[in-house]
């Protein structure tokens, strides 16, 4: 299976995205937010994140 | 947790978690769009096909609203009414998902087999790319088949906000599908459904078609049989290409050969044939004369 050509550079952000925006649903989703996935470092990148956007 | 707390976290959460994936699904799309460029790949046909793929949300956005208003009304009347009705608990929200996922499958499945339903679901099929905004590529008669097929969730006694956030998160996970970005996953293609999945059943190749209904889950197919591995980039689109990308004839490129199909119809049961049957049948006298179409994922003219 051979897909099709890409920009390298734009395809290693496109595939780094695919595993933030699963840790950030599931952290937006409560899911590492407290309990025993608490993540201090999660909590304080994504925090920034949204008061950057907001 | 409180049922009460469940019911709140789930009003809540699940759309949250949609809105968020419509705004990481238009970074994706601005950065496909970007490589296209980049590759020499972007021409005009592309952008009007990724713009004709992303104006369907413009009437699917408007039926959207109000078969949910109507499902959100006749979910809860009918609820109201069920004296088996489920508890409301972290267990039950995930039974609730598996649920949702399986029904997907089968609302999925039917979407295919059923040429009423095809008119409909064709709609997101007909794009000759894979890009992310294929993943928004509707058909305004889509709400209506999930609503239906969701009502044996209701029966069963769960309550709607559980079923409503479950089909939200199926829905949800459909975005990261569409692209050629993704290549295989390895093991996390045994139990997910994944873009290289996805592509396949996009794909109009003929050991492609009607393969990989899944939704989040792949076990469905693996089980039932529908199951295809990627061998080679699919060629997408329907079986006969639908070039247009005038925004009408997106939404209603089948509904003229369903209506020319049923005035040939002889007899009532060719009538329900024609519209209950897959969308290559034909009745056995016409289908003798007819060049022979294995595929169901074709328009029968």
């Amino acid at each position: 299976m051979v897909l099709p050509k890409h920009n390298l550079l734009i395809r290693l952000i496109y595939l780094l995205g695919i595993p933030v925006m699963f840790l950030f649903l599931a952290w937006d989703g409560g899911l590492l937010q407290g309990g025993p996935l608490e993540s201090e470092w999660l909590n304080y990148w994504f925090s920034t994140l949204l008061s950057v956007t907001e | 947790m409180t049922a009460s707390d469940w019911l709140a976290y789930l009003e809540y959460a699940p759309f949250s978690t949609y809105d968020w994936v419509v705004v990481f699904a238009l970074f994706f799309l601005i950065l496909e769009i970007t490589d296209e460029i980049f590759t020499g790949r972007l021409n005009g046909e592309r952008t009007l096909e990724t713009l004709s793929s992303c104006f369907t949300q413009v009437p699917y956005f408007f039926t959207e609203a109000l078969v949910f208003a109507g499902a959100v009304y006749g979910y809860f009347t009918l609820y109201e009414y069920i004296p088996w009705q489920q508890p409301i608990n972290g267990y039950t929200a995930l039974l609730v998902l598996l649920l949702a996922d399986f029904v997907y499958y089968i609302e999925h499945f039917c979407a295919h087999k059923i040429r009423l339903f095809w008119l409909a679901h064709s709609v997101h099929h007909s794009s000759s790319m894979m890009n992310t905004a294929t993943a928004f590529r509707f058909s305004l008669f889509d709400p209506v088949l999930s609503v239906i097929f969701h009502l044996p969730l209701v029966l069963m006694g769960f309550n709607p906000i559980l079923i409503f956030a479950a089909e939200v998160l199926v829905q949800a996970y459909q975005f990261w599908l569409h692209n050629e970005m993704v290549g295989k996953l390895g093991p996390i293609e045994w139990l997910f459904n994944t873009p290289s999945h996805h592509r396949v059943h996009h794909g109009a190749n003929e050991k492609y078609i009607d393969k990989n209904f899944g939704g989040i889950l792949i076990i469905w197919d693996r089980m039932f049989g529908t199951f295809q591995k990627e061998e080679e980039l699919p060629t997408y689109g329907l079986t006969t290409p639908m070039t247009s990308k005038n925004p009408l004839t997106v939404q209603f490129y089948e509904f003229p050969r369903l209506y020319r199909d049923l005035r040939q119809a002889q007899g009532f049961s060719e009538v329900l044939g024609y519209l209950f049957r897959g969308p290559g049948w034909k009745p056995a006298k016409k289908a003798k004369t007819a060049v022979p179409n294995h595929s169901t994922n074709t328009s029968t003219l």
